[in-house]
C-alpha cells in the first residue's frame, strides 16, 4: 500500500491545531486575500506564520488557498502577498489563476503550487499541461470515477489530489454562476451563496411539471469515500482532501481522526476488513454531515444521491465536551461544556491518535465542586469523576445508535 | 470589431454572412457543449468551404472537458479541423492546447472557460501561450472589461455580448434524478423548452440536460446595444452573437442590427428600438456590465 497525505481543512488556528494534533499530514488554510470562503474566517498572515510554525513541530505541511479567480480590481498586491506567504513557512498554495501560479513561480519558488479543482482536471493531458507550466500537483475534478481515476493517474506526470469527504459542488467547480446571477455575490470570489441547493419550480413550456410537495434541486449529499481510499492507495494518489474550511473542530476532530486510523491500518495491514470498513463509515457519520452518498467514485450520481426537500447538515448535539484537564489522582477530568449532557449519559472519547473508549457520565460538579443536576451551558467548566484517563484535547460525544446512510 | 454568431443550419451561412457575419460558429456532439446545433463530423468540411465561399471564418467548438480515453480521438478532431481549414477553435480544457501544441496548431485556438477569465493578467497568460484569442468571462463590468482591453491586446479578445448566459454546467442528470426521486417516466432529457423558476421569484431560466450533463441558462438575453460603441473603442476583437434558444431567423436579425451599428447606419437607441420590435416581450438586459458581483455574503 503506498502512502497518502491526509489533507484537513482548517478555518482558524484552533482547528488548525487540532487537524494537526487529530493526525492530519497536511492543513490547507485561506487567506484574508485571493481565497475563496469569505465565511471561512480566513487567516491573517500573523495567524499562518503561527499555524505553520505549529504545523512544523508536528511534520505537518500547510497548503494556503489562493484559488481566488481574480478581478481587476484583486491583483494589488499579489507578489507581496506571495512572498510573505514563503516567508510565513506554507508549504504550498492551491491556485486557479493562471496569473497567480507564474507569479508565485517568480516571486516565491520555495512555494508548491498545486492547480485548484477550479480547473476541473478530468484527463492527464490537461494534468501534464500544468507540470509543464511548473505547477507541482493537481487537484483533480471532483466528476471523475473510480475507473476513470486509475486511467488518468496511470498517464500523470504530477502528483494528483482527489476529494475523499465532504460537500460537493453540482457544478463543475469554477464553472458555476448561479450565485453571481441570483444574488450578486460572486462565487469565484468566495461569495457563494449556495443558489443550487434551493428549491425551485420546473416548467415545459411553461406548463408547470414539478411536484409542488417536493419541489426540484440541484443539492447534492455528502460525500464519503472512506471504501474506495484502499484503491485511492493502491493506485498511487498523492492526497486526499476533506473539504470543510468552514465546518467546526468537532467534525475537522472526528472525521481526521477516523481517516487517521484508516490510513494508518490500511499501511500496516495493506486491507481492512468489511465489518472493520463499516465501522469507520459509522465514525464518520459522527461529524453531523449531510447524509452522504458516494459522489462520482461509482459512477454518474443518481437520485438517491440527490438532497431533496432537506439542505443543511443534520445538527444532532452528540458533541458534548472538550477535556481541559484530567487529575489522574482524584481520577476527575475538567471538561468544557459544548452541548447538554446529564448524569447517566452514555459517552465516548476520542483523542489524537488514541482509539475511541466509552464510559458513562455519573456526576458533574461545577468547579466549586457542587453537584449539577445537568451541564447546559455551552463554554461551562464542568469537572466529572472518571476512571479512564483523558487526554487534554480529548473531545467527549454522546453514544448514539445511528443508522449509517450509505452502503 | 469583428461580429460573430452561431449558424443553426449550412444554409444558414449564406444568410449571416450577408447579415454581417465575420465568422461562424458550429459545433459537434461530441466535442462541443452548449453549441445552439449541431453538426457531423462529415458535414464540417463542406461547411468551411461554404464558410470562405461567403468570406466568413469558420470556427469550431472543442470547448468539453474531456475524458483519459477520449484524448485520442479530440487530436484526431483538431488535425482534422487544421486539415480542413478551420479558422479558429474554442477550447476550455488544457489538454486541447497541449495536443494543438503537438499538432503545431496553437495558433488557430482561443481561449473559452466561460467563468475564468476576470482579469488583464490571466488573459496576458493564455495569448503568451501563442493561441490566437480568449474569450472573457461574462460576469465581469464593463469598467472591467475597458481595464483589459486597455491593459491587455483587445484585438485578440472576445465578448459573449448577446444571448443567454451559460449559469451552471453540472456533469450529473440533475433533470433525471428529480424525475426517478418522483417516481415518473416523464423523459426530459434533450428538452430544449424547460425552465426553472426559483421557489420565491417568477424569473425563468433555461435549463437541458444532454450526454454531458445538464445545463442553466441566465433568466435574460444579455444585450450590448449601448456598450457596443465601448467595445469598438477599446480595440475589442470580435462580439459574438449567441443564438441558442433562438431561430435561425432571429439570429439572422439581431446580427444585422448590430452589422448596422456597425456601420453608423443606426445608433444604439435605434437599435434598441428595432430590437424591441422584434422582440417585444423578451426580458433583455445589460446583464453584469454595470452590475458588480461582490466578494462577500
Amino acid at each position: 500500500m503506498n502512502q497518502i497525505e491526509l489533507l484537513a481543512p482548517a478555518g482558524d488556528l484552533t482547528r488548525l491545531k487540532t487537524a494537526i494534533r487529530y493526525g492530519a499530514d497536511a492543513v490547507y488554510i485561506g487567506g484574508k486575500q485571493f481565497s475563496l470562503r469569505s465565511r471561512a474566517s480566513n487567516f491573517s498572515l500573523a495567524d499562518i506564520k503561527e499555524g505553520a510554525a505549529f504545523a512544523k513541530q508536528y511534520g505537518v505541511k500547510v497548503h494556503v488557498t489562493v484559488n481566488m479567480l481574480p478581478h481587476e480590481e484583486d491583483l494589488n498586491g499579489l507578489s507581496e502577498y506571495l512572498t510573505a506567504l514563503q516567508e510565513c513557512g506554507v508549504h504550498a498554495i492551491i491556485c486557479a489563476s493562471p496569473a497567480i501560479m507564474m507569479c508565485a513561480k517568480q516571486v516565491a519558488p520555495r512555494l508548491e503550487v498545486h492547480v485548484s479543482t477550479q480547473h476541473s482536471l478530468t484527463n492527464s493531458a490537461a494534468v501534464n499541461y500544468w507540470k509543464c507550466k511548473g505547477a507541482d500537483r493537481a487537484v483533480l475534478a471532483r466528476e471523475l470515477t473510480l475507473s476513470q481515476l486509475k486511467e488518468v493517474k496511470q498517464h500523470s506526470e504530477l502528483p494528483l489530489e482527489v476529494f475523499i469527504h465532504g460537500g460537493m459542488c453540482i457544478s463543475y467547480s469554477g464553472r458555476c454562476m448561479l450565485s453571481n446571477h441570483m444574488t450578486l455575490r460572486d462565487a469565484n470570489r468566495g461569495g457563494c451563496a449556495q443558489s443550487c441547493r434551493w428549491k425551485y419550480r420546473l416548467y415545459d413550456n411553461g406548463k408547470p411539471i414539478h411536484d409542488e410537495t417536493t419541489l426540484f434541486s440541484m443539492s447534492s449529499k455528502d460525500l464519503m469515500g472512506a471504501r474506495f481510499l484502499p484503491e485511492l492507495m493502491q493506485m498511487g494518489i498523492a492526497s486526499v482532501k476533506i473539504e470543510g474550511r468552514m465546518k467546526s473542530t468537532y467534525y475537522i476532530a472526528t472525521l481526521v481522526h477516523t481517516y487517521r486510523m484508516l490510513i494508518d491500518e490500511l499501511l500496516e495491514n495493506g486491507s481492512v476488513s468489511d465489518e472493520k470498513m463499516d465501522w469507520y463509515c459509522a465514525q464518520l457519520a459522527k461529524a453531523e454531515n449531510r447524509p452522504f452518498a458516494t459522489g462520482f467514485y461509482r459512477g454518474l450520481p443518481k437520485a438517491q444521491d440527490h438532497l431533496y426537500g432537506i439542505n443543511g447538515a443534520g445538527i444532532s448535539g452528540e458533541y458534548i465536551a472538550d477535556v481541559i484537564d484530567y487529575d489522574p489522582e482524584q481520577k476527575m477530568a475538567v471538561l468544557k461544556v459544548r452541548n447538554k449532557f446529564d448524569p447517566g449519559t452514555e459517552a465516548e472519547v476520542f483523542a489524537p491518535h488514541e482509539p475511541l473508549r466509552q464510559f458513562v457520565i455519573t456526576e458533574i460538579y461545577d468547579e466549586e465542586d457542587l453537584r449539577l443536576e445537568t451541564a447546559n451551558q455551552p463554554m461551562r467548566i464542568v469537572k466529572i469523576p472518571s476512571e479512564l484517563p483523558m487526554s487534554k484535547h480529548a473531545m467527549i460525544r454522546k453514544v448514539i445508535d445511528k443508522k449509517i446512510q450509505i452502503e | 470589431m469583428k461580429l460573430l454568431t452561431t449558424a443553426m443550419t449550412i444554409d444558414d451561412i449564406a444568410i449571416l454572412a450577408d447579415a454581417g457575419a465575420d465568422g461562424l460558429l458550429f459545433g459537434t456532439a461530441l466535442f462541443s457543449l452548449r453549441a445552439a446545433a449541431v453538426f457531423e463530423e462529415t458535414q464540417l468540411a463542406e461547411i468551411v468551404k461554404r464558410c470562405h465561399e461567403c468570406k466568413v471564418e469558420m470556427r469550431m467548438l472543442v470547448n468539453r472537458m474531456f475524458d483519459e480515453h477520449e484524448l485520442s480521438r479530440v487530436k484526431e478532431h483538431l488535425y482534422y479541423l487544421k486539415e480542413i481549414g478551420a479558422d479558429a477553435i474554442y477550447f476550455s480544457d488544457e489538454a486541447v492546447l497541449a495536443l494543438a501544441t503537438e499538432l503545431d496548431m496553437t495558433h488557430l485556438l482561443i481561449y473559452q472557460s466561460d467563468t475564468l477569465l476576470t482579469n488583464h493578467m490571466d488573459v496576458d497568460y493564455y495569448l503568451t501561450e501563442g493561441i490566437q484569442g480568449v474569450v472573457l468571462a461574462k460576469e465581469i463590468t464593463l469598467d472591467e472589461i475597458t481595464a483589459i482591453a486597455q491593459a491587455s491586446d483587445a484585438s485578440k479578445t472576445e465578448l459573449i455580448g448577446h444571448g443567454y448566459l451559460t449559469m451552471m454546467h453540472s456533469r450529473r442528470k440533475l433533470l433525471s434524478n428529480y424525475m426517478e426521486h418522483l417516481k415518473r417516466d416523464d423523459k426530459l432529457f434533450g428538452c430544449d423548452h424547460l425552465t426553472i423558476e426559483e421557489a420565491t421569484r417568477h424569473e425563468a431560466m433555461p435549463i437541458y440536460e444532454d450526454a454531458y450533463g445538464t445545463h442553466v441558462f441566465s433568466t435574460f438575453v444579455q444585450k450590448s446595444f449601448t456598450e457596443f460603441k465601448q467595445f469598438a473603442k477599446v480595440n475589442i476583437g470580435a462580439m459574438r452573437i449567441d443564438g441558442i434558444f433562438h431561430t435561425g431567423a432571429d439570429i439572422a436579425f439581431i446580427l444585422s442590427v448590430y452589422d448596422r451599428l456597425r456601420k453608423q447606419e443606426i445608433d444604439s437607441a435605434e437599435a434598441e428600438e428595432l430590437y424591441r420590435s422584434r422582440f417585444p416581450k423578451q426580458l433583455s438586459t445589460s446583464g453584469f456590465y454595470y452590475q458588480a458581483t461582490g466578494t462577500s455574503k
